[in-house]
């Protein structure tokens, strides 16, 4: 019976993920790997934009160094759906295993790892996969059970990967470990969180965000009910090209407001098995992410959030909202589960009612499996790709790449025409600058990097590029956007294929502007890694057996001299 | 009382999924004459010089 939560999880994770299980790159709008990632100024935040992607990328150059990119990308992949729903089973206090396997089912097969995943955040469906991890090892932590610390942090290392995951694993771990525990959970979990805190902080160009991705962003109907009863059921992500199909089901919202009041009947009997304190944390902490997911969509929430993000720091990651419905999955699955559990004590014979509540995610939401009926392929890099990088390695010279067409998304046909955020900043050996303008729905959502804002009234004005400590232009061909031949005029070309085409620009190349200071953020990077490696350390060391050998010592030693 | 219990839960089930479907096929193939074309953002990608991140 040890082995149906596992096998439960690995058949959840490969009825999505099979088709993309052979050798090649899935790319799909953020999602992007590399074969080969380098370790650049911007993969630890010090290079101009925001760290939005720190320390993913530095993370995923060491990874990439060890196997190939897309051997990494399948492991993080399948590790990510594999580890949710068993950590969701595991974490339910039953003894039932049917139960648990309700709760890994409704965990694994949502709407938010669906459209996190179709929407290539890789990072948060990583973080989702350790918040069970996290709740079990904070509740751990709470009951003051031995190296429960070193297991919550070992389980929130993963989640850290960028600034909205961290924070996400951050409040889980701190709420599941009580107040009692917070002179020791919260000094770790912001450790934990330095390698993208530290430069956002230091940041020059500071941390305000547009105001028009505000309503760009927020959380939206999927079908005839409001945004509140998608983020109920786990859906609601701003872009509607990447929502399955099936979550437009009429009935949906029915069966979402049915599954939330089962859940609350199952989430009264959290109390006494888990304590008061623990279970009414864990559930207010779910509500606060289904609020912070739909503020925006309330009268008068939108200009809140507007203001906020044009005038307080950070509070960019108050944008898509809806990712902060992942505080909700874990009472919405274990809720549901144990209403089902009392549910079947009323009934004589409960496995019909066990297996149509197993069942009901994968029915309610079949366009999930297969990676999502095709939605998702696995391609390869043109050989254009390889060539430029081997160009731009063997060149000693100074200055940063600048990619044309403007525009940080890509449309090549090598990759089904997909929506996919260009690859070359970490394809490429070299930092590369990108435009950090997006269109959502066809209107421009400005960026943050000032430097991008500079590079392009300087091509408008037809300005030496090199002034601006741009060394080579790269052009990306058959992708939508046109470049001007104006920009390109007195640039030398090195190389040219069908895809790309590389340009040098002749002349002095300045030094490319000052990032974060790279001291403090370093020594953020090492502190976090210091306490990741000692928490491995804790509990691989025999700490535990030195001290009872230590003891039995003394009984000897007693039993001796009497 | 079980059988009587798994049949109407099957019946309700039944319905409600063929209701459900019906529904999506009645208005997917209705067209919806209040959308003004004229004014309506371009669809994701139509335009030759922009990639649109998405649609909300």
């Amino acid at each position: 019976m040890r082995l149906v939560l596992p096998a439960v999880s690995a058949v959840l994770a490969l009825l999505v993920l099979t088709p993309l299980l052979g050798r090649g790159f899935v790319l799909n709008y953020d999602m992007v790997f590399a074969p080969d990632q380098s370790l650049l100024p911007d993969s630890l935040g010090l290079g101009s934009a925001l760290p939005r992607s720190v320390p993913a990328d530095a993370v995923m150059s060491f990874a990439t160094a060890l196997l190939p990119g897309d051997v990494v990308q399948k492991i993080v992949l399948l590790a990510a759906l594999f580890a949710g729903p068993l950590g969701a089973g595991r974490l339910v206090p039953t003894n039932s295993v049917a139960i648990r396997v309700v709760a890994a089912v409704w965990y694994g097969w949502s709407a938010y790892v669906a459209e996190r995943l179709f929407m290539g955040h890789w990072p948060y469906v990583v973080t989702y996969a350790c918040l069970p991890w996290i709740a079990a090892a904070g509740l751990a932590v709470r009951r003051g059970e031995p190296k429960a610390l070193p297991k919550l942090i070992l389980a929130c290392a993963p989640a850290v990967l960028t600034p909205s995951g961290g924070i996400i694993a951050a409040v889980l771990a701190v709420v599941c470990s009580g107040r009692r525990k917070l002179a020791v959970t919260v000094p770790v979990t912001v450790l934990l969180n330095m390698p993208w805190l530290l430069p956002s902080v230091l940041h020059p160009g500071g941390s305000l965000s547009s105001p028009v991705g505000v309503g760009a962003f927020a959380a939206r109907a999927e079908n005839w009910g409001s945004p509140v009863t998608s983020v109920l059921g786990l859906g609601g992500i701003w872009n509607a090209e990447v929502v399955p199909g099936s979550r437009g089901m009429p009935l949906l919202p029915v069966i979402t407001l049915l599954s939330v009041a089962v859940a609350l009947v199952g989430l009264r009997s959290l109390a006494p098995r888990w304590g008061l304190a623990p279970a009414r944390s864990f559930v207010v902490l779910g509500a606060i992410g289904v609020a912070i997911a739909v503020f925006g969509t309330l009268p008068g929430g939108g200009d809140v959030l507007a203001w906020a993000v044009s005038h307080v720091p950070g509070a960019g990651l108050l944008r898509d909202s809806q990712k902060w419905a992942a505080w909700w999955a874990l009472p919405l699955s274990l809720g549901f589960a144990l209403g089902v559990e009392a549910a079947g004590k009323y009934l004589t014979n409960r496995t019909a009612l066990v297996a149509l509540a197993a069942l009901l995610p994968l029915i309610t939401m079949p366009d999930f499996a297969w990676a999502g009926l095709g939605r998702l392929e696995v391609v390869d890099y043109p050989a254009d790709w390889s060539a430029v990088r081997t160009v731009l390695a063997a060149d000693d010279g100074a200055g940063d790449v600048l990619a044309l067409p403007m525009s940080a998304f890509r449309r090549f046909s090598w990759n089904g025409d997909r929506t996919q955020l260009d690859p070359a900043p970490r394809f490429l050996p070299r930092t590369v600058v990108i435009d950090d303008v997006v269109y959502v729905g066809g209107r421009p959502v400005s960026g943050e990097d000032v430097r991008v804002a500079t590079i392009r009234r300087a091509m408008a004005r037809n300005d030496d590029l090199g002034a601006f400590g741009i060394g080579w232009v790269l052009v990306e061909h058959g992708t939508p956007g046109s470049v001007d031949p104006g920009v390109l005029r007195g640039l030398r070309e090195v190389w040219s294929g069908p895809w790309l085409t590389l340009y040098r620009v002749p002349g002095v190349i300045a030094p490319p502007p000052a990032g974060a200071p790279r001291l403090p953020v370093v020594a953020g990077d090492l502190g976090a890694l210091t306490v990741v490696a000692f928490s491995l350390l804790w509990l691989l060391l025999p700490a535990g057996r030195f001290r009872r050998s230590s003891h039995s010592r003394t009984v000897e030693e007693q039993a001796c001299a009497h | 009382m079980r059988t009587l219990i798994g049949a109407v839960i099957a019946v309700v089930a039944g319905l409600a999924f063929a209701g459900g479907g019906t529904y999506i096929l009645v208005n997917s193939l209705t067209p919806n004459e209040t959308v003004q074309l004229k004014n309506a953002p371009a669809p994701n990608n139509s335009n030759p010089d922009t990639v649109n991140y998405g649609t909300p």
